[in-house]
């Protein structure tokens, strides 16, 4: 089928004969006879059936460049081929991207590829989408293009680095660390850059060495630097524990890089020698908006958001070990966080602030684990959906989470029932709760001394779906539930 | 347009030793590159695969094979943990073939773009370069030897990244 109809005037015969032949065309590749209108008037954004269509293109003319009857034709042409071909060369006029969609050329050439072309011409805007692809072009015949022996010795030995770069960075993004990928460096020219675009860097001031062996604080810092500096895309990913092998002022500066490098989730795990000190992170992570995942694990270092108000971009929090300072702060760091979705807080000392306010609109998660010397805890979370809590010692406790469905609470056992009941009084209305056994023992033991009626805990949790009671030793006599009949009851062992 | 319903249907494919593999549309499937000629309406014949030999793409559409028949992750959420265990231990098992041949399965299932068989290759690789010093994984690759760095550059970039190489 010709193209030149579609430039011929609409009431012409050529234009008519070209119009039905193309509907010819089009209705053996028709879904249930429709197809996208390739008039002026709809300009392939309306789905209407053949005849319609045929009818649009006499009235309003045929799309010019309408690509997908070229794209059929010059499939067609290629598939019923049946010799070797040459050569396969595209012309195109300007703005083919808008014409062409990338997959189909990646199949011509799949085809001229399996036709055994030995050359293959496109116009420049097709070369720069197919850059990566050319990589993959390189071990078949393209690149001879006088010659067609079979290959030669060389590149059937070396066939791994004649593979494209994101094949050979999956291979690199499996190896343990960063320090391992950049060994790769030495391997050969074709892998002494390949390094330079990783989307992620984990490096560790330990790993691979003993732990007795003195760590060059030196060598590991310009490490460090080295990579950040020297890799060229943006960072999805960055991990670091640099223990105390580093300062403040140090690692303010890669946290300056990473920035630059719109880094998307960060992980640091690192400490003060000197205990006195006070973390503050810069400002620039306030202001970067690019960082999704912040986890810090700083050994019961001092952290001070005094100068981190905020972010506009962050969803998950995680802090470990991580002695609090100022709740006023933390409670305005955490409404500056709109986005915030999941919270962690681990073995976090609240030393000097015995009231903390946890308030997100948007917070789905919450983990808070021994959150030490905190009289008071406040959480105002009406989207949370998980709540896991656990040792800690809170004495006034107040929960505003209406759509909580599911709570695991990993009490070992009960200090005062008072405070246990408020608890289980806030989440009533989760659907699947985790409880440790010798919890639910304890409280019943609880409940017999204090003489309340025993269905004072589990009974009163009306939409509960599933109880899940975690045991030491599965030896243990079952506790009784046939008044749940309708809860799913699962015992797993404790970890 | 072809339909998948259509299982009964046969593609054939010719290895570059011209060996003939007869296989069901639905192995087919499994590569990218062969579902766009499928879709293409030029598969009807026999597809010449002039850069892969008959040993690898036997192995090849022993990978699909199994991975046609299993349930795909996203036809619904809770299939069996049994059939998903059992297609890891088919892969782990897969695996287990010298470097030459893991290389050349790479090659070919870039060429015919099987996602999954890429990534399992990758990771296999992977995970016999790991902890190995620069030369054991020069010859554990098969590195061109044509291609290597000048003394002079390698001991520059030891040099740069001596808290890496020591």
């Amino acid at each position: 089928m010709g193209k030149s109809w579609i430039n011929a005037p609409i009431n012409s015969k050529t234009f008519r004969d070209g119009a039905q032949n193309f509907i010819s065309f089009a209705r053996v590749r028709s879904i249930r006879g429709s197809i996208k209108c390739p008039c002026n008037r709809c300009c392939l954004g309306e789905w209407v059936d053949l005849d319609k269509a045929h009818g649009h293109i006499l009235r309003y003319g045929f799309l010019r460049y309408f690509c997908n009857a070229y794209q059929f034709c010059i499939s067609k042409t290629l598939a019923n081929r049946t010799q070797d071909l040459d050569s396969l060369t595209l012309h195109c006029r300007g703005r083919c991207l808008d014409y062409y969609d990338m997959l189909t050329i990646r199949r011509w050439i799949h085809i001229a590829v399996m036709r055994k072309a030995k050359q293959l011409v496109l116009p420049p805007c097709l070369v720069s989408n197919l850059d990566s692809y050319q990589h993959s072009l390189r071990h078949k015949n393209m690149k001879k293009s006088d010659q067609s022996e079979a290959p030669t010795m060389d590149n059937i030995v070396d066939r791994i680095s004649s593979l494209p770069d994101p094949i050979l960075h999956v291979i690199l993004s499996r190896l343990h660390s960063t320090e391992e990928v950049i060994r790769t460096r030495v391997l050969s020219t074709r892998w002494k850059y390949l390094w330079t675009s990783i989307p992620s860097v984990d490096i560790s001031c330990y790993r691979g060495k003993s732990r007795l062996a003195r760590v060059d604080t030196n060598k590991f810092k310009e490490f460090v630097y080295w990579v950040l500096a020297n890799s060229i895309l943006d960072l999805d990913s960055f991990t670091l524990n640099c223990l105390e092998y580093s300062d403040n002022s140090t690692i303010g500066r890669w946290i300056y890089l990473l920035v630059m490098k719109k880094i998307k989730q960060l992980d640091l795990k690192f400490l003060r020698r000197d205990n006195g000190n006070v973390i503050v992170l810069p400002r620039c992570l306030v202001d970067c908006d690019s960082l999704e995942v912040l986890k810090l694990d700083l050994n019961w270092s001092f952290l001070s958001l005094s100068s981190f108000t905020g972010s506009r971009t962050l969803k998950v929090l995680n802090l470990d070990k991580v002695e609090l300072l100022d709740h006023e702060l933390v409670r305005k760091f955490l409404v500056n966080c709109p986005l915030l979705e999941e919270l962690s807080l681990i073995d976090c000392y609240a030393h000097n602030l015995d009231y903390l306010s946890i308030s997100c609109p948007n917070l789905k998660t919450l983990r808070i684990e021994h959150l030490n010397y905190c009289e008071r805890l406040m959480v105002l979370c009406p989207k949370l959906m998980y709540l896991e809590y656990g040792g800690c010692k809170a004495k006034q406790l107040q929960l505003d989470v209406k759509s909580l469905k599911k709570a695991v609470i990993k009490h070992k056992y009960i200090q005062q029932k008072d405070e246990i009941c408020k608890l289980f009084a806030q989440v009533s209305h989760v659907e699947y709760l985790s409880v440790k056994y010798f919890f639910v023992n304890s409280i019943l033991f609880a409940c017999k001394r204090l003489n309340c009626p025993e269905e004072g805990l589990l009974g009163s949790l009306p939409k509960l779906k599933t109880l899940e009671l975690t045991l030491a030793s599965l030896s243990l006599t079952f506790y009784k539930l046939y008044a749940y009949e309708e809860t799913m009851v699962r015992v797993v062992p404790e970890n | 347009m072809s339909t998948s319903s259509s299982s009964s249907k046969k593609i054939v494919l010719k290895s570059a030793d011209n060996e003939t593999f007869e296989i069901d549309e639905i192995v087919a499937l499994e590569s990218q590159a062969i579902k766009n000629m499928i879709e293409d309406e030029c598969a009807d014949n026999v597809i010449p695969l002039g850069n892969i030999d008959s040993k690898t793409l036997s192995k090849i559409i022993e990978y699909c094979k199994k991975h046609a028949e299993s349930p795909k992750k996203d036809d619904n959420a809770d299939i069996d943990e049994k059939a998903v265990e059992d297609l890891k231990s088919f892969d782990a098992e897969f695996a287990k073939v010298d470097m030459p041949l893991i290389q050349d399965i790479l090659m070919a299932a870039n060429f015919l773009n099987i996602d999954n068989l890429i990534g399992l290759m990758c990771r296999t690789i992977a995970d016999r370069i790991k902890g190995k010093t620069p030369e054991e994984i020069r010859k554990i690759l098969n590195i061109n030897k044509n291609d290597l760095l000048s003394p002079e550059q390698e001991a520059k970039a030891r040099e740069e990244n001596s808290w890496a190489f020591d």
